[in-house]
């Protein structure tokens, strides 16, 4: 174990990822992404050019929005919105 | 090795229909769910009920489960009372769907990864390119590896062909570099660890999520460092220098005469280091000597003959 290679990961903040990456990284395709940004649900930031990138809290929000339309047969909004609450407790939280 | 009574995690009749299932599942997530049950036994007791949900929801799986089961079940109601498995527990077991290390970033049990772990068939030589799955896991850290970098090892659970051929669950130990100053929530990628890929196309990445052991530091986006500041009665009414330990090393703070117990003092610059670095909050707690040390009585009954006849902690203006 001691001589096992030490691997150094990527922080996924200084390098974001594309929607692509961000799709394998949830198990969906792109389009499921697509319909989610389209209705606001899901935000990103822009790289070059048009391109869209991910950070670390949208790949957390995107798992908890797919986990919730999954185990519940929720509807896109209904998942994003317990999302929301979930984002805005875990905030009050780290607050205390 | 370990049977689990996936009916009875559910708190299921074994003649339970998919509609029953599903509510059942619905309701013990709720109970246990991670982002609402902050019990330290929740977690566990979540990817149970993912496990059993996850054999149960599926005909297949359910079938070749119950087979075992029932087998199981009537064998330890005529000789066994412990819930080990009998070696030849996979005797007529009959399972020729896709192998599954479980839901991503849950290790399932060993029971689980014995039955649905390994593909029936092996892999054949043209099987269609197909990249392999990204996999994901939570990795604990102190926040002293946040400050100070460090080496962790993790246990991933991926797809990967065994030696005959076969796709199976493999369990592989790795070490990670923590880098200084990451923060709860941020994930470390980790390209080529996931799953293996079909027909020679590439491995998956593997995705380790930062989560601190103890909750509050470094939840939010910033920096902060969040620690409590334990002070005498004696310190907190009239005032101190104290010293305490921040990421940087030990610093002097000034406590100003009067200082309420639960007060917050931030120390500027004093957090997580970074761009900006983050502040060091640090919660007054008042902690009050036993009376029964040499002389502490004495100097609460003279406290209480003096400051009792204008103090009332339980009024509203706190003076009598």
């Amino acid at each position: 174990m001691a001589d096992d290679p030490v691997l150094v990961g990527l922080v996924i903040d200084e390098h974001s990822l594309s929607l692509e990456e961000l799709a394998c990284a949830c198990g969906v395709d792109a389009d499921w992404l697509h319909q989610r940004l389209e209705a606001g649900l899901l935000a990103c930031s822009q790289g070059e050019g048009a391109e869209r990138r991910f950070s670390s809290p949208q790949l957390n929000r995107a798992r908890r929005i797919l986990a919730i339309e999954r185990d519940f047969d929720a509807n896109q909004e209904l998942a994003a919105f317990v999302v929301d609450l979930i984002e805005e407790l875990q905030k009050l939280r780290s607050q205390r | 090795m370990r049977f689990e009574d996936y009916y009875q995690v559910l708190q299921l009749d074994a003649a339970a229909d998919a509609a029953a299932i599903k509510q059942a599942y619905r309701r013990l997530v709720r109970l246990h769910h991670p982002d609402l049950n902050t019990a330290p036994e929740a977690h566990a007791a979540m990817t149970q009920v993912n496990e059993a949900y996850e054999v149960l929801s599926d005909p297949k799986r359910r079938a070749a489960y119950d087979s075992v089961r029932r087998r199981e079940l009537a064998q330890r109601g005529a000789t066994k009372a412990s819930a080990d498995l009998a070696s030849d527990w996979k005797q007529g077991f009959d399972f020729d769907g896709e192998p599954t290390p479980g839901r991503t970033g849950e290790a399932f049990s060993e029971f689980f990864t014995h039955m649905f772990g390994r593909a029936a068939k092996p892999e054949p030589a043209d099987a269609k390119p197909a990249r392999g799955s990204d996999e994901h896991v939570k990795l604990l850290i102190d926040a002293a590896d946040a400050i100070d970098g460090a080496v962790r090892a993790v246990t991933v659970r991926t797809l990967a062909p065994d030696e005959k051929g076969h796709r199976a669950v493999t369990l592989r130990q790795i070490q990670v570099q923590i880098p200084k100053g990451i923060r709860a929530g941020q994930h470390l990628r980790l390209p080529g660890q996931g799953s293996a890929g079909r027909g020679g196309a590439a491995t998956g990445d593997l995705y380790v999520e930062i989560q601190f052991k103890q909750a509050g530091i470094g939840q939010t986006p910033s920096r902060d460092v969040h620690e409590c500041l334990p002070l005498a009665p004696w310190e907190a009414a009239l005032g101190a220098e104290v010293t305490t330990t921040t990421p940087a090393g030990q610093v002097s703070v000034t406590v100003p005469p009067d200082t309420p117990h639960g007060k917050r003092l931030r120390l500027r610059g004093q957090g997580l280091s970074g761009e900006p670095a983050g502040d060091m909050v640090l919660e007054v707690e008042v902690v009050l000597p036993p009376s029964t040390l040499p002389g502490a009585r004495v100097a609460y009954q003279a406290m209480a003959e003096i400051v009792g006849k204008t103090f009332e902690p339980r009024g509203s203006g706190r003076e009598r």
